[in-house]
């Protein structure tokens, strides 16, 4: 199931489900130690003597509140004649989940209601060995295992604190929970359980006809229990609604620093940008690392999960972060990259955010038993290009000095030195899409791209010898795709040589990256060429339309009767073709449209997904995913720069 | 006192609303059958931005809580809010917006 919406400060991460169930939670980096593993908090509702779990049985509608990563919902049940109105939050600073319930009585009785919180741990990712204990004096419940606390603490708005509570035994000896306790509306007041254990706790408001009460709930997240406690100090001083508020104003500021005059964009443009710019940045680990996703759904499908940095998704979101003002979050994450950067001066395939090598499918020896180095060499390539992008837009040439001897040059070293010398190609690696290995028309011109930056690095810090050597190998490698990559019959770039030195023609979206990389102009005709044959047989031409990735993808496969399932990444980058090539305002056009054409596929919280369903238009795989969100925020930038330069030509023309 | 040229008339189009924003103010224009008017662009409650919010004839709804101001000349309608928004003196010259600060 998706995630509707993401909350975090880059330590605390709470993922929710379009159900209003807590589906993860990550402390204290972000996309690492997940202490619920695919479980649930679910909240649920009980008066006259009915019960319900806030569910499919509701009409819910969950948004953010504009400008900030604060959750607005509404949630209804006719069946019980109850409304919720719930903002939550993670502090900006604290590590503490902040919820607010305002709590509706729709009927025209004086009404007993009382309103559930389940806590379903599983502290570090498992189920065995946890506590959950109530503390009396602060009338709260504390799960804990080893290093990690969490509190759970509330009130209403009348001081009354916890009604009730349950602390039990699950998923063992027969016992489901002790949610299953809250459906008779009781809780039994176990003072502690631990093995596999959970918790729920309950408020009672009683509530006149039409009218509503408050209900504050929240927890701490902390590295000890005196850390907790302090947190449960702090918000009973300070009151969540003040809380919600400093957040609130917080993420407001924060969104609006960024430089860009986004008047002359439709309105639901320019709120899905900011929109994107918030979640990208609730990916963001406070020690750099920036997630693929932090939607743990994704095991289901091959036990493991997008949690991990991928220098190639990292790269692309420092580019997005930079283009849009938020230089800051991008410096972070090339300093991760310098502390991690092989001392061969190549990237892994991914990262976990403590800066440990992730898993990976890439072995080492292929199918003939040959060593391989199992590297993606564009994320390697990516690193470098976004980090002179960086440079452009900030002139920061202190921060660059101290990456320079290292995550420049090793890179640069190393990317001079993975060339084949016949061909002057880079040599065989993984593709992009992580599925097969050869030599991809993407990854080079990634790496001539890179090799390009590299040398103009070079030049800024008048190392001479190694600028002219870098330029030549620059160039060379541009012809060297002319020459082995681009198909005079087809009047096309093919997809990749295979290890086995076959030509792979399948049209690929990813192509893009020859003139997104800035390899070849939009305009040229090779490019051309190239994008119109993905236009015309990438298109998905069902009521959805989009872009698939390549012809027969068989990732998450809905369909023969589609070249594949439509990805934001693929139509964005026919988006930002269209910008890069318009001549005038009225070719831009056809960027908004396709800008249009995401916003219109996102979750009604703003989320964007991988991938979505042909027919439906449902979100597949991992959602969000922060490589769509960064396309989007790349592509609204790339779109305000063309506007402001075919507008400034057209007054002068007039 | 001097005004300041804010925006051209044409980007708010009629029953819309549009943030701007001088060299250090946000202002909000309003463009009420085409009659203009320009608040202050964040709720006096809890900071929000207006824009964000939606507009029905000459009240506008503050998209964070709920508030409800009259855009003709300020004032709270419905709280949370409790103090009204400023008012900027408006004039349209030659199809420009400018506001006296």
């Amino acid at each position: 199931m998706p995630r509707e919406i993401v909350l975090g400060n880059g330590k605390t991460t709470i993922c929710l489900d379009n159900r209003m169930r807590i589906r993860d939670i990550f402390f204290p980096n972000v996309g690492l130690e997940n202490h619920l593993s695919g479980h649930e908090f679910k909240v649920g509702v009980w008066s006259d003597q009915k019960f319900d779990w806030v569910g499919e049985n509701w009409e819910i509608v969950m948004k953010y509140l504009p400008d900030t990563l604060i959750g607005k919902y509404l949630a209804k049940s006719r069946d019980l004649e109850i409304g919720l109105e719930v903002n939550d939050a993670v502090h900006h600073f604290y590590n503490l989940f902040l919820r607010k319930v305002a709590i509706t009585n729709t009927s025209d009785k004086r009404r007993d209601v009382r309103i559930f919180f389940t806590q379903d741990f599983h502290i570090y990712g498992q189920d065995a060995g946890d506590t959950v204990m109530y503390e009396p004096v602060l009338k709260a419940l504390i799960h804990y295992k080893r290093q990690r606390y969490f509190l759970l603490g509330g009130t209403t708005e009348e001081n009354a604190g916890i009604y009730q509570f349950a602390t039990g035994i699950k998923e063992s000896f027969g016992w489901e929970g002790t949610w299953k306790d809250a459906e008779d509306g009781v809780l039994e007041g176990n003072l502690i359980a631990q093995g596999s254990v959970d918790s729920t706790v309950s408020f009672k408001l009683e509530l006149e006809p039409q009218s509503t009460k408050n209900v504050y709930y929240w927890i701490a997240s902390g590295t000890s229990l005196s850390e907790v406690k302090e947190l449960d100090a702090k918000v009973k001083h300070l009151g969540v609604e003040q809380m919600l508020l400093e957040t609130a104003n917080y993420w407001s500021a924060w969104i609006n620093k960024g430089q860009a005059n986004l008047s002359v964009l439709p309105r639901e443009i320019t709120r899905m940008f900011k929109t994107s710019l918030l979640i990208m940045r609730t990916h963001v680990d406070h020690d750099g690392a920036i997630i693929a996703s932090c939607d743990s759904d994704v095991l289901h499908f091959n036990r493991d999960t997008y949690g991990y940095l991928w220098p190639r998704d990292g790269a692309i979101t420092a580019m997005a972060f930079d283009k849009a003002g938020f230089r800051e979050v991008s410096r972070s994450f090339f300093q991760f990259c310098n502390r991690v950067i092989t001392e061969e001066g190549f990237f892994h395939h991914k990262y976990s955010p403590d800066g440990s090598v992730g898993s990976s499918w890439h072995a080492l020896v292929d199918s003939q038993g040959r060593p391989q180095l199992p590297i993606q060499v564009d994320e390697t390539a990516l690193v470098l290009l976004a980090l002179w992008k960086h440079f452009q837009i900030n002139r920061d040439l202190e921060f660059i000095g101290e990456v320079y001897p290292k995550l420049v040059i090793k890179a640069s070293e190393f990317l001079l030195n993975y060339r084949d010398e016949e061909t002057g190609l880079p040599k065989p690696s993984f593709d992009l899409w992580e599925e097969k290995r050869g030599v991809f028309t993407s990854s080079a011109a990634a790496v001539c791209a890179a090799l390009g930056a590299a040398s103009r690095f070079a030049k800024v810090f008048y190392d001479r010898q190694r600028q002219e050597t870098l330029n030549l190998a620059a160039r060379s490698m541009k012809q060297a795709m002319l020459t082995h990559l681009y198909d005079q019959k087809m009047g096309r770039f093919i997809k990749a040589i295979t290890a086995d030195g076959a030509r792979d023609y399948t049209v690929d979206s990813s192509l893009s990256f020859l003139w997104s990389c800035e390899v070849f102009n939009a305009r040229d005709e090779v490019v051309e060429r190239t994008m119109s044959a993905i236009m015309d047989r990438l298109w998905v031409k069902t009521q959805m339309g989009g872009v698939a990735r390549y012809e027969n993808d068989n990732y998450h496969r809905v369909s023969k009767d589609v070249p594949g399932n439509p990805w934001f990444i693929c139509t964005l980058w026919l988006a930002r073709w269209q910008i890069a090539r318009a001549h005038s305002l009225e070719e831009l056009k056809q960027g908004q449209e396709l800008l249009s054409w995401v916003v219109s596929h996102a979750l009604k919280s703003g989320v964007l997904a991988e991938q979505i369903d042909p027919y439906k238009g449902s979100p597949l795989s991992a959602s969000p995913l922060i490589w769509s969100h960064a396309e989007f925020v790349i592509a609204v930038t790339e779109y305000l720069d063309k506007y402001q330069k075919l507008a400034t030509l057209k007054s002068q023309g007039d | 006192m001097a005004m300041t040229k804010l925006c051209k008339a044409d980007y708010v189009p009629v029953g819309e609303m549009k943030q701007c924003q001088t060299d250090d103010t946000e202002v909000l224009v309003v463009n009420l059958n085409h009659q203009f008017f320009c608040l202050e662009a964040r709720c006096t409650h809890a900071g929000a931005p207006l824009s964000d919010g939606e507009l029905n004839g000459k009240i506008l709804n503050c998209p964070w809580h709920g508030s409800q101001f009259d855009v003709t000349n300020g004032r709270v309608l419905q709280g949370p809010a409790e103090q009204s928004l400023k008012v900027y003196p408006v004039k349209v010259l030659d199809g420009d917006i400018y506001i006296e600060l």
